[in-house]
Parts: C-alpha cells; sequence; structure tokens
C-alpha cells in the first residue's frame, strides 16, 4: 500500500490536507490571522509607517516650516564626516560596553544573593533594587543633581567628612567625571531590571544540578561557570541586547543633567539628533542621524544573536 | 507557497500605501517677503530720572471695552495662546492681563500652554505645520522661531492692521526694527525689552563699601576686593552654556566695535568670530575664572542653581537678563543692577543683550484670527502696558508720563538701558554657531582649550552655517 503523501507541517502524513478541507479548520486558520490584524494595524501605524516616513525625511532638507527639499543621500555623506556625530558615537559605544559589564553582573550578583541564599526581607531588597526602575528619569536626574551637587552634594560633602576633601570636584562640571557619573546613575537604574530576569530565571534552576557539581567537588566559581551560567545564557542575551539597546538610546539623563557638556564631553547620538533636528532645523539630517543609529543597533542585535547561536553549537 | 505569495502581496501593498502617504507636505501659502509698509521710525522720547519708586502693582483699570471689528461675533469662543519664558513671574502677570481681556470679552476663553524654551523650538514648527498651532502666540525672536515661521508664511503680517489700530503711535518702533529686520513687515511684536547686566547684591556691596562702578577696572578692583573676603564674586549656570555665554557677551558689546557684531548677526560670510575683540573677551572670560572671580563650581551650576546661590546670598553678583528680575525681587536682601562696564569706553556703548523679547505673533491659519488681533490690541493698549510696567516689565512703550514703577530694581534697570544703545545676542541668527560657541566656551574655562581654538571652532561651524 502506498504510502500517503506527506503535507508540510503534519504530525501524521497527510493530515494537514485532510484538516483543511474541513470548513471549520479552514475558519480557524484564517481566524488567526484575523486575531493578528488589530496588533499589526497597530505595528504598521506606529512603527513602520513612521519608520518609512523617517527613511524619506532623511532624503530631504527641511527646516520644519519650508517645504521639504530632496537631497538624496546628501544628509548621510554628511553624517559621515561630521566629527561630532562620531564623538558622539564614541560615547554611546563606552557606554554599551560599560553597560554589557557593570549594571549586568551587578543584576547578576543581587540575583545569585537574593535568590540562592538564605537571607530573610528577599521580598523587600527585590522590591528596594527595583525601585529605581518605576521611577519616572526626571526625578532620578533631579535627585541625582543634587547628590553631585558641588556645594551642598551628598558625595562631596561624605568626602569632606573622611577627609578626602582633594577628591572633591564638580562631578557633573568635569569633562573627564561627567560621562562616568552619568554612567553611574544609568547603571543604578537598570540593575534591577537585571536582577529580576536573573531571579526568574535561577529560580527555574533545579537544585539537584547543583548538588550534583557539590559532589563532584566543584567549588562555587565552578558551579557558577559549569552550572549557573549555561541555564541563564537565553535571558543573559536578552538582556544583553536590551541593555545594548538602551545605552546607545541613552537621552533623558543626559539632556537634563548636562546636556551634552561640559564642552562635549557628554554628547551622545539622541542628543546631537534632537538638537540637529530640531535647534537647528536640520530635520532631514536629524532623521538621517535616527536611521543611522536604527541600523547599527539592528545589525548589532543580528551580531549578538548570531555568537549566541554559535556558542550553543 | 500560494499562502507566502499572499501575504507577500499584502506586505508590499501595505508599503506602496506608506510611501504614497509620504508625499511632500502642502506649505501654507507664503506671503512675499518684501512688502510695501515700510516701519514707522520716531525719535524715542527722552527718558524720565526715576527715583524712588514705590513698590505698586495695579491692576488695570476698567475701562471702555474696545469695538468689535469685523468677523468678531457673541459666540463663544477658545483663544490658545502659548507662552514661553523663564520668569514664572511674567507668566502670572500674562495671566491677570488675560483675565481682564475675558472680563471685557465674556464670550472668550484664553487657554495659555506655558511651553519651555527648549520645547518651543520643537513644537513650533511642527505645530504650524500640521495646523494645529496656537491662535497668538510668543514667538522666539529672529531666526529661533519668528524669522523661520514669518518666511515660511504662518504668521499674519501686521503694518496694515497696527496702523488702523494706532498701535505704533506710542509703541516703541526700535524695538519692532530689531526683530521684525529683514521681514518686510511686522510679523510679531516684542512685549518687552530684555537686556543683560550685572544684579548685585546691595546688602554685600554696602559691608564692603562698594557702588555700582562707573569704570571697567574699577568693577575689576571689586571682583578682587570681594574675593580676598572669601565670598565669591559671580555666580554663572555655565553648566547649561547659555549663561556663560551672556557673561562673554556682556565683554564683547564693551570691547567689541558694533559693526563687528552686526555682521555676525546679519550672517555676513565676510564676518568672522576670529576677530581678535572677541578673542581677547574670551581671555578675560579666562582670566576671572583663573582668578576666582567666577564661580569655580560654574560648569556643574545650572542657571536656576546659579540665581539661587545669588538669591541665598552666597554670591555678590549674577550676570543675568531681566526677564529674571521678578525672581530675584524674591532675595531677602536688596537687589541692585548696573550695565557691565565698558572694557573700551571709546567705543560708542551698547548695553550687552539689549534687545526685544519674545515676539507676540498671530498664526495666520487660525480660525479665531479676529478675536486674537482684539487681544493683541488690549495687549498693546495703553491700560494694559501700564499694568505690566507697573508690573515690573519693561515694555517699548513711549509713556509721557514715565508712571510710577514697581520698584528701585526696575528704576535701575530702566535707567542702564537709556545710558546705552541695544546691543543684541549675536548668536541667535545662527543657533548651530551659538551652540558650538557654548560648548568652546566650556571648553575654554575647563582648560581644554585655548580661546584661540576654540574660536576657530566657532568661525568654522559659522561659515558652515551661514554658507551651506
Amino acid at each position: 500500500m502506498p504510502k500517503p503523501a506527506q503535507s508540510p507541517g503534519s504530525v501524521i502524513p497527510g493530515m494537514r490536507s485532510i484538516r483543511l478541507k474541513r470548513p471549520h479548520y479552514r475558519r480557524d486558520y484564517y481566524l488567526g490571522y484575523l486575531y493578528l490584524l488589530p496588533a499589526l494595524v497597530m505595528f504598521i501605524t506606529f512603527f513602520i509607517y513612521p519608520f518609512i516616513q523617517l527613511i524619506w525625511l532623511s532624503l530631504h532638507e527641511w527646516n520644519g516650516y519650508d517645504a521639504k527639499l530632496f537631497v538624496g543621500t546628501l544628509n548621510y555623506q554628511n553624517l559621515f564626516s561630521d566629527k561630532i556625530f562620531w564623538l558622539a558615537f564614541q560615547h554611546n559605544l563606552s557606554w554599551t560596553l560599560a553597560a554589557v559589564f557593570f549594571p549586568i553582573s551587578i543584576g547578576l550578583f543581587l540575583a545569585i544573593l537574593l535568590s540562592r541564599t538564605p537571607m530573610r526581607g528577599k521580598v523587600f531588597f527585590r522590591a528596594i533594587y527595583f525601585f529605581p526602575q518605576v521611577v519616572s528619569s526626571i526625578s532620578v536626574a533631579v535627585a541625582w543633581s543634587w547628590i553631585y551637587n558641588p556645594n551642598y552634594g551628598v558625595i562631596n560633602q561624605a568626602l569632606d567628612l573622611i577627609r578626602l576633601d582633594q577628591l572633591k570636584r564638580g562631578w557633573l562640571g568635569s569633562s573627564q567625571f561627567a560621562l562616568p557619573a552619568l554612567f553611574i546613575i544609568w547603571s543604578w537604574i537598570q540593575y534591577g531590571f537585571s536582577m529580576v530576569i536573573f531571579i526568574a530565571a535561577l529560580e527555574g534552576i533545579d537544585e539537584v544540578y547543583f548538588e550534583a557539581a557539590k559532589i563532584d567537588g566543584a567549588n562555587w566559581l565552578q558551579q557558577l561557570r559549569y552550572v549557573l551560567l549555561p541555564f541563564i545564557s537565553r535571558p543573559l542575551t536578552t538582556i544583553v541586547l536590551t541593555t545594548t539597546i538602551a545605552s546607545f538610546q541613552v537621552f533623558d539623563l543626559v539632556f537634563a543633567l548636562t546636556n551634552g557638556g561640559p564642552g562635549r564631553a557628554t554628547i551622545v547620538i539622541p542628543l546631537y539628533m534632537l538638537d540637529s533636528a530640531f535647534t537647528f532645523h536640520k530635520i532631514g539630517y536629524g532623521a538621517a542621524i535616527a536611521v543611522v543609529l536604527c541600523l547599527f543597533i539592528f545589525l548589532f542585535s543580528l551580531l549578538l544573536l548570531r555568537v549566541r547561536g554559535t556558542f550553543r553549537e | 507557497m500560494k499562502r507566502k505569495k499572499t501575504l507577500y502581496l499584502i506586505l508590499s501593498g501595505l508599503l506602496l500605501i506608506g510611501l504614497v502617504n509620504c508625499s511632500p507636505a502642502t506649505t501654507p501659502e507664503t506671503t512675499p517677503i518684501i512688502q510695501e509698509s515700510p516701519i514707522q521710525e520716531e525719535v524715542p522720547t527722552q527718558p524720565k530720572e526715576t527715583s524712588d519708586q514705590s513698590a505698586m502693582t495695579e491692576e488695570p483699570k476698567a475701562s471702555e471695552t474696545p469695538s468689535a471689528s469685523g468677523g468678531l461675533t457673541d459666540e463663544p469662543v477658545t483663544l490658545v495662546f502659548w507662552w514661553e519664558g523663564a520668569a514664572v513671574g511674567n507668566l502670572e502677570i500674562f495671566q491677570k492681563s488675560f483675565e481682564r481681556f475675558q472680563e471685557l470679552h465674556p464670550n472668550v476663553t484664553i487657554e495659555v500652554s506655558a511651553i519651555p524654551f527648549e520645547d518651543m523650538l520643537r513644537t513650533f514648527p511642527l505645530a504650524l505645520d500640521a495646523g494645529t498651532g496656537p491662535d497668538i502666540s510668543m514667538s522666539l525672536p529672529l531666526e529661533s522661531t519668528t524669522f523661520p515661521a514669518a518666511n515660511a508664511g504662518h504668521l499674519l503680517e501686521l503694518s496694515q492692521i497696527a496702523e488702523e489700530r494706532g498701535w505704533l503711535e506710542k509703541y516703541d518702533t526700535k524695538a519692532l526694527e530689531v526683530n521684525n529686520r529683514g521681514l518686510g513687515g511686522i510679523y510679531g511684536f516684542p512685549y518687552e525689552w530684555t537686556a543683560v547686566g550685572v544684579y548685585y547684591n546691595k546688602e554685600i556691596f554696602n559691608q564692603l563699601g562698594l557702588e555700582p562702578p562707573e569704570s571697567f577696572e574699577e568693577f575689576e578692583q571689586q571682583l578682587a576686593t570681594i574675593k580676598e573676603t572669601g565670598l565669591t564674586p559671580i555666580s554663572v549656570g555655565a553648566r547649561d552654556g547659555w549663561p556663560l555665554d551672556h557673561v562673554w557677551q556682556q565683554l564683547v558689546h564693551t570691547n567689541v566695535d558694533y559693526s563687528v557684531l552686526r555682521a555676525l548677526e546679519d550672517k555676513d560670510p565676510t564676518a568672522s568670530y576670529e576677530d581678535p575683540a572677541l578673542i581677547e573677551a574670551a581671555e578675560k572670560v579666562l582670566e576671572w575664572t583663573q582668578k576666582g572671580y567666577l564661580d569655580p563650581n560654574m560648569l556643574s551650576t545650572s542657571f536656576v542653581d546659579a540665581n539661587n546661590l545669588f538669591i541665598n546670598g552666597e554670591v555678590a553678583m549674577n550676570v543675568g537678563g531681566t526677564w529674571v528680575q521678578s525672581d530675584f525681587r524674591e532675595a531677602p536682601f536688596e537687589v541692585g543692577f548696573f550695565p557691565m562696564p565698558a572694557m573700551k569706553p571709546e567705543l560708542e556703548p551698547h548695553m550687552g543683550g539689549f534687545t526685544p523679547a519674545n515676539d507676540i505673533v498671530i498664526i495666520k491659519e487660525s480660525k479665531n484670527r479676529d478675536w486674537a488681533i482684539e487681544l493683541l490690541d488690549y495687549l498693546l493698549s495703553e491700560e494694559n502696558m501700564t499694568f505690566w510696567w507697573q508690573s515690573g516689565l519693561l515694555v517699548p512703550y513711549r509713556f509721557d508720563p514715565l508712571p510710577s514703577g514697581k520698584d528701585q530694581l526696575q528704576a535701575d534697570i530702566y535707567n542702564a538701558m537709556q545710558v546705552n544703545g541695544p546691543g543684541h545676542f549675536i548668536t541667535v541668527s545662527a543657533p548651530e554657531t551659538s551652540r558650538v560657541l557654548w560648548a568652546n566656551l566650556q571648553e575654554i574655562v575647563a582648560g581644554s582649550m585655548t580661546p584661540e581654538e576654540a574660536f576657530a571652532g566657532v568661525q568654522a561651524a559659522y561659515l558652515k552655517e551661514v554658507q551651506p
């Protein structure tokens, strides 16, 4: 007896074609697309369409008032020779490299402490460390501007107290320290998010794996390396990806606290994009910066996922 | 396979719809820039000496209801007014004027949106382009928003209306000349003169036996005297960039020939930011920084923090604009004001930053244009101008006689303005250059750039901006 033809996607050969011949299965099949339609419309309206318009704007010169003038790739050509853009890119890149390490490792450390150690008040501490995530970034900026205040700030006053007043400085006004000072605030906000994701991942690891490792003589570092990290590789990739994207989009803290200064010590791409578009009345050029930033984040994300896939193999 | 084709067709269709919709936005009808209605020129009347001004803030008195012009009805109308300004006190003054107007016209409701400077730069053009803008608005002067909005045809040209309504009879037309220069008509009425000068703590000055300086050398000696007491002479909110620019421009306006500044303001490509006198002013700023005359933490201090240092009595002086006088009135001591003494007294005097403030403009596309004109008519009336003057605003109005003002501080500022003629903010016409200048001034005081290097950078940015 000849075998029935294997239909794609079917468990039992021939099953799918039989299913689709029945009206209610066909209805369910198309109903799935119907359920997706509202989300698809929203996605197209609020992402695809504006993105297409952004690309279109980037091919024009427009001050926001007069008619748009088509200039082709001129904005992109100017962008690639723009020293301030590359300085901002450098700042964002440094920020990203530091972001991959600091807030993520702090988040992992706190997650291990708050899930794998016997301690009281875990829920309380989880809430405390997650709290910066839910506070508005402008409120955070105002609070930290006081912490960093050269005259009244807690940091300089503490340095006075411990007789290290030679280390006092205007943190946000120093071209050397302003960017790290902003990064510290951003890390303080971000590590709570990492912590929560890692806690969820850690609590899904069966304890038996750690016990087996202990029996085999593994110390805590070996347990971390050979048991814990492999199990959290997926959420780790996700966090690295989201943190990287967030680090390239950092804007509110810089805008509120330094506006790219002193000099250009803290200029970042989103801020430069805003200035170009609305302060310098070069909306097309600002759009070009946005497109380049999007492309870069997209390519970086692809690369990260590819690297992760290679490691898994 | 068939399903994939269908899906690709749908996605392509959506993409096509998106591209078709991305057609060039229709621009509003543009009015010719060159108009035939010249701005009326009059010689300003001599200023009156004001002394011992008593603090009086009076609400406008009841007056006759202005006659309705064509297009005005008794139907309920909501006028949207966009307000921009750093001083909250000024918004309160405006709101009292609006309340008075609404008393006179009960069918009119005025909705005020207070928009910060940076947001106004962003939202004003987009709102005008989308047709969702206000009916009547403050507009940032010169190249910030007024010039591009007027050139794009979004603002109502007001010369004829001004003549019919008699607005120019007592309004100081010098303010119009500055803020409508090159537009070929009147598109905005500045509501106030502003200037930048030196606010000082009279209590500290009295303790040290100091008086407002009459020469630059005397001023520098006073800075040294104050510094010797351990007090910081001048607070500057250099973190925000533009306050440091104000300090530099204060020196520029007393050190540089007016023709040089005018050329830069007119975006003349042959003008140069590398003029030695401009660099000399920057060197003076650096010298003051190194001597500790300017707050050593100024790069970490915002504009608001710098003002608070002054109000709290922790510094003796603040280089600031007249728009913050209402905030400085909150200080627990008497505040005085004097113009920056001239670095080069032989030059024709012009007070740094003595320019008209934001323009009040009427949006051409407004559906309530007639009522917007009525509101502007009221705001420019003698009744309202007197109220604004007595509230402390430095209105460009030729009072005769000058009514008593708010206090001695207002009198000090008014007198300072009479001594010198208008100067300008030379970078307002070139916003990209101004940002480079702010950043480079910060680099100078941080010691990471020499003035020559800094101004070479500013000049490069200036040429790029004026010769695209």
